[in-house]
């Protein structure tokens, strides 16, 4: 069971895409999704809404898509998002990758498993050929000629007939006016016709990659944040009997000591318990652990 | 108070002077490009450069910097890209990337004594710096790309 609705009216993607242009979202039950063989161990699996996957294209001719996976250095957040990019016949230069951040309209988007390709891999598909199918169909409408006679290059439709050719920002406004086609109306692409799966592309974040400038966890910086370092419990789920923080707190930059409550079983994501010595930078945290005292 | 060039600003440090480099550039100055891995200098993900030579930026002190000149992988090139981050483009090194602003700190600097390296001298210039993924095959046609001008 699947659903893609035509969002164009509503603000879910607000300032990623400007007015008038084609917004779809691809919203699919948690069925779709719940393939054999998959462990429902995780609260991931066992998440009742699943993520959703957006495609927004500009009138300048700019597609965004969304990336609702986390990069953990797999290029997952280049792998899905070509996929729609194929489907949808787009220029990949012309292709924005919009990190999605935690929000539930994605649904359970921890990324773990192995299994973002498997699971969206349809979904990415039809996400790029339900806004194919539309950005034809505005062509056509246009032209008042049989969608059947139209094809696509990337980012442009084309009237085999007569060579006529319209540029899919040119069509995002009068395509996002027509509904959604349901996935048995779509026209996939066959493998041969692929332009970008299997092909070897590079990752969207390569120049970032060699320059330093792609954000990792660790290098997430916010105003008036702190750092911290956390003694943890010598055994798994073990729990801290007492502790002496006099000569960590002593340490330059030491701000404050926190005792962390062991998890509660079952572990699944729950953080270990111990210490958290917290300071102005990492270093004075990592030196005011070393002074602690824990039993 | 010591006084420090990063990539070519002045800087003035008053903190606790045993603190490492590597903290400095990155939570006080924002630099972010240099990687924390090990910590003791076996992985080689926080290399800069002082004075023109690769270091660990983990285990090297402030105090210890008075007057020096670093380069990080944010000031590698003031424009554009170094001919080492070219090569790496080109021969699509990184998969995950954590390791690479200290792979090609370390790359620059050694190719800058080492103009037609081997593949021996290569490997043994770059033994200090790890890579999970597994790049190193990839490191080398980088290195040597760099090094052949052919970017």
């Amino acid at each position: 069971m699947n659903l893609i609705e035509n969002v164009s009216r509503r603000s879910f993607l607000k300032g990623m895409v400007s007015t008038g242009a084609l917004v779809l979202g691809a919203c699919y039950y948690p069925e779709i999704l719940r393939a054999d063989g998959l462990p429902k161990d995780t609260l991931a699996d066992r998440a009742t809404l699943h993520p959703n996957m957006f495609v927004g294209i500009d009138t300048d001719g700019t597609v965004q898509i969304v990336a609702h996976r986390s990069e953990m250095g797999t290029a997952i957040r280049t792998s899905l998002p070509l996929v729609v990019a194929d489907e949808l016949d787009a220029d990949w230069k012309r292709v924005k990758i919009d990190q999605a951040i935690g929000d539930p309209r994605y649904g359970d988007q921890n990324t773990d498993g192995s299994h973002s390709i498997r699971s969206f891999y349809d979904v990415m598909r039809q996400a790029g050929a339900s806004a194919r199918f539309m950005l034809i169909q505005a062509a056509a409408q246009q032209w008042n000629v049989r969608p059947a006679d139209c094809v696509t290059e990337p980012h442009v439709v084309i009237h085999r007939p007569s060579g006529r050719r319209l540029a899919y920002g040119d069509l995002a406004a009068r395509a996002a006016k027509l509904p959604v086609p349901k996935k048995n109306q779509l026209q996939f692409k066959s493998p041969d016709q692929w332009r970008y799966i299997g092909k070897g592309m590079p990752s969207y974040d390569l120049a970032d990659l060699c320059t330093g400038k792609a954000i990792y966890g660790m290098d997430a910086r916010v105003d008036g944040m702190v750092y911290a370092s956390i003694e943890h419990p010598p055994v798994f789920g073990g729990k801290v009997k007492s502790y002496d923080d006099k000569e960590a707190l002593k340490v330059s930059g030491v701000r404050q000591t926190i005792a962390i409550d062991p998890f509660k079983p079952p572990p699944a994501f729950q953080p270990l318990g111990g210490i958290a010595v917290i300071a102005d930078n990492t270093w004075s945290a990592f030196q005011g652990r070393k002074k602690l005292k824990v039993v | 108070m010591i006084q420090i060039k990063i990539n070519g600003v002045q800087q003035t440090f008053n903190g606790d002077s045993e603190m490492p480099l590597l903290w400095y550039l990155r939570d006080e100055l924002k630099l972010t490009g240099t990687k924390f891995g090990c910590g003791i200098a076996l992985c080689g993900a926080c290399t800069v450069h002082k004075n023109g030579e690769a270091i660990r930026s983990c285990v090297v002190a402030m105090r210890d910097l008075s007057g020096a000149e670093i380069t990080t992988i944010e000031g590698l090139e003031s424009k554009g890209l170094h001919p080492v981050q070219q090569a790496w483009m080109r021969a699509n090194v990184p998969q995950c990337g954590y390791c690479q602003p200290g792979q090609i700190m370390q790359a620059a600097a050694f190719l800058k004594n080492q103009k037609k390296p081997t593949d021996e001298q290569i490997d043994e210039a770059m033994s200090g710096n790890i890579c999970r993924c597994g790049t190193y095959q990839r490191i080398r046609a980088a290195i040597k790309m760099a090094a052949e001008g052919s970017v």
